[in-house]
Order: C-alpha cells, then structure tokens, then sequence
C-alpha cells in the first residue's frame, strides 16, 4: 500500500480514537492520563455529529455525547466524525472542534491570550497551540498503543461494547489492560530496528500480527 | 481570522524534506518570485494565486522581516478569483449576440464565434467589477516542519499543495491518523500492523 491509500485508507481510525476518548471521558470521569505525565481533564461538549455511511446524526446541547441519543447511535453502528472537546490541563482551558477523518482542529478557543503586541501574540498563540497539540498527540499514542497491540481485539473492544451497549465496566481491569499496552514504537524510534511484539520483562503486550 | 489574530481553525501538515542550506535568503527570494500579482481584466486566467504579507494582503513586497517571526515562516497565500454572476453574464451575453448577428446578417453563431464573444463579454463585465480575494494564512514552524494552514478546503489544498513544492521545492504531507501515528514513532513492524487495520465494530453484541 502506498502512502497516499495509507493516508486515505485508515481514516477511519481517526473516528475510533474519537469513540475512545469519549468512552475514557465517560467511565473515567473525564480524567485521562497518559505515560509522559501529560494528564487532562478531558470532555465532549455541545456538539458532536456521528456517521454511518450516509445516515447522519447531529446532536446540539450542553453534553450531546452523554444523551441516551449519543448512545443510541453508537448503538446502530454509526461513528463519530466530529465534537466539540474541551481539555483542560492545569491553568489551561481549551475548547475545539475535532474532525476525526482529518485529526484538524477548528473554532479553537485558547486559554486567555495576554500579550499585547501583534508578534508577542502571535507567540503566544502558537506557544498555547503547540501545548494542545503535544496533549492530543500524547492521548493519540497512548490509543494507537492500544489500536495494534493484540489487547484491542481481546480486551478493550469487549469493554467498549460493553459501554456502548450500557453495561458495566469493569474499570480496574481496563485499567490494568491500558497499563499494559507497550508505547509506541517499543520506547525506540522509527528509524530504529523494529522491536520484538513482547518487551523483555513479558509485561508489554504483543502487537496484532496476522 | 488566522495565524496572528481571530478564530484558529486549520489543517496541519508536515513538511518533506530537508531545509537547504541558507534556506531564508533562498526562501523569501522564491516567495517573491511567487508573490501574487494582480489580476488584469484582459488576462485569460480567471484566478490568480500568490504570497503576500501574512499582515497585510495588500502587500506584496517579500522581505525578511515579514516573512520570518524566529522560528516560523508565516505568509499569506492569496487567492483572486472573478465571479461574474451566471444572470448577469447570461444577459450581456444575450446582447452582444443579438448585436453581432444583426451586424453579421446571421441568425445563428458559430461554435468558434460564440467561445470569442463569451471571451469579449467576459473581459468587458471584468472591467466592471473587483474579483473576489481570499487570504489564506500559513504558519510554518521550521524547527518542527509542521505547518499550519487556516483553511480546510480540499480545493484551496490542491492550490497550497501546487505552489508550495513549486516555491519551496519540498511536499506536504497532510496530518491525520496514520501520518500522526508515524509522526509519532511507529517501528517497522508496528506501521505493518496499522497497514492491516480494519474497522472495529464497536456495536456488535457483547
């Protein structure tokens, strides 16, 4: 597969990372955590629209995605595209618009900007925005951790089912199933040799090899 | 709204490529060989695109000091376009080709004669109207090689894409959810993996 149909191919994993985070949000109370320490509080707000192939369901109000509607959707096989998140890390408060195919954000609205100066804004700016982005990329590897090691089929889908159908989760078991995912890239990077699908102490979990 | 001030909503992308040697100097003498240059009225195109500040769409005299913010290169691309109303156009049409043919003694027009009258209505309605302008900002991070874009259009994608590897010469890889996961340190194996991914069904029954 080339990387253009790479690209357009596993768009779809943009929707389910969106589907966990609003399952983590829910059943842990919107406190997500993340290896490097880069801990939010995290919600879905106001908006959120879901997708199954050309059915379309757009849900408006305080906390759409907690409605018994958000759910029924999910229910009837339908994904989420796009919501509005909230993240909130320390004294910063983030409110934006997620489009899952895409990972764009949109109606960004950053904590409050102080500078003056066109230039010092403009720092100021980015310098919150790149802050968000290392929070959403840090929660993103934490997911893509999960999304290819062999535990997504055997343990997290059965526990995501489990919510999505309104049935009690078992959070201390989820919660040792996330801990035992192995980062991204084995703790090596990619230019480095591929690693083995177990880490050396036996704790990481090996990837979904066909 | 953009990159200095208003809404922040864009699409990301990751540069490819190394930065040449010198790149500033080279940059911002390509950025003006790329800078937007006014539509004429009598040009055949019926869209221009160019640079210009990221501060002021008006300006389009590249130098270092508006285009270098330390570590990002910001500009604004910008996009003209004349739009002649499709009744307006249909109307004025309609009356030089009355003229014509009563000139001409006809009672029909030829393919090729009608094309030359749309192209002399068409020059003559854009005398008589401003073209329609879009800016666009662009925030590169140059230490990073992330660049954001305020539009997310796939169209207004095409036209970045075009003039940013012809002014640059590096491509633009856009963000989303392999790219960012590779980005993010996928190991050979590990990118074999995601290439296998399929859709989970996350409302089977348990």
């Amino acid at each position: 597969m080339n990387l253009a149909d790479l690209i357009e191919k596993k768009r779809f994993v943009g929707r389910e990372f969106l589907v966990w985070l609003w399952f983590e949000s829910e059943i842990l109370e919107g406190r997500l955590s993340t290896r490097g320490g880069k801990s939010c509080e995290l919600f879905l707000e106001s908006k959120i629209t879901l997708v199954q192939e050309k059915e379309k369901s757009q849900l408006d109000g305080a906390i759409p995605a907690s409605s018994p509607e958000a759910h029924e959707a999910l229910r009837q096989g339908k994904l989420p595209t796009k919501a509005r998140v909230r993240v909130t890390r320390g004294e910063f408060d983030y409110s934006f618009v997620y489009a899952a195919d895409t990972m764009a954000l949109s109606a960004v609205k950053l904590p409050a900007v102080v500078r003056e100066e066109a230039d010092e804004q403009f720092y100021e700016r980015m310098y919150l925005l790149e802050e968000l982005e290392l929070q959403f990329d840090a929660l993103y590897a934490e997911f893509a951790a999960l999304r290819i090691s062999a535990l997504w089929d055997s343990e997290v889908v059965p526990v995501m089912r489990a919510w999505v159908h309104g049935k009690d989760v078992d959070l201390a078991a989820y919660r040792r199933t996330r801990g035992r995912a192995v980062p991204l890239g084995g703790g090596k990077s990619t230019n480095e040799e591929p690693r083995a699908t177990k880490t050396e102490s036996g704790e990481g979990e090996a990837l979904r090899v066909a | 709204m953009g990159a200095l001030k208003g809404s922040i909503s864009f699409t990301k992308f990751k540069v490819r490529g190394e930065l040449p040697e010198g790149f500033r100097d080279t940059f911002v003498e390509r950025l003006r060989l790329r800078a937007f240059r006014p539509l004429s009225p009598l040009d055949d195109a019926d869209r221009g695109v160019g640079w210009c500040s990221i501060e002021n769409m008006l300006d389009l005299e590249i130098e270092h000091g508006k285009v270098f913010f330390e570590t990002y290169l910001n500009v604004g691309l910008r996009v003209d376009t004349w739009q002649i109303p499709s009744s307006l156009f249909k109307a004025h049409f309609a009356e030089a080709e009355r003229d014509h043919l009563a000139r001409k003694g006809r009672e029909k027009l030829g393919r090729q004669e009608k094309e030359e009258l749309k192209a002399v209505v068409t020059k003559r309605l854009r005398k008589q109207l401003m073209p329609v302008t879009k800016v666009i900002d662009l925030s590169w991070n140059l230490d990073t090689g992330a660049v954001r874009f305020w539009s997310q259009s796939a169209r207004v994608h095409e036209l970045l894409d075009e003039i940013f590897e012809d002014t640059f010469k590096l491509t633009l890889l856009p963000e989303g959810p392999y790219t960012t996961a590779a980005r993010l340190g996928l190991s050979e194996l590990e990118t074999q993996v995601f290439a296998e991914l399929k859709p989970t069904a996350f409302h089977a029954a348990i």
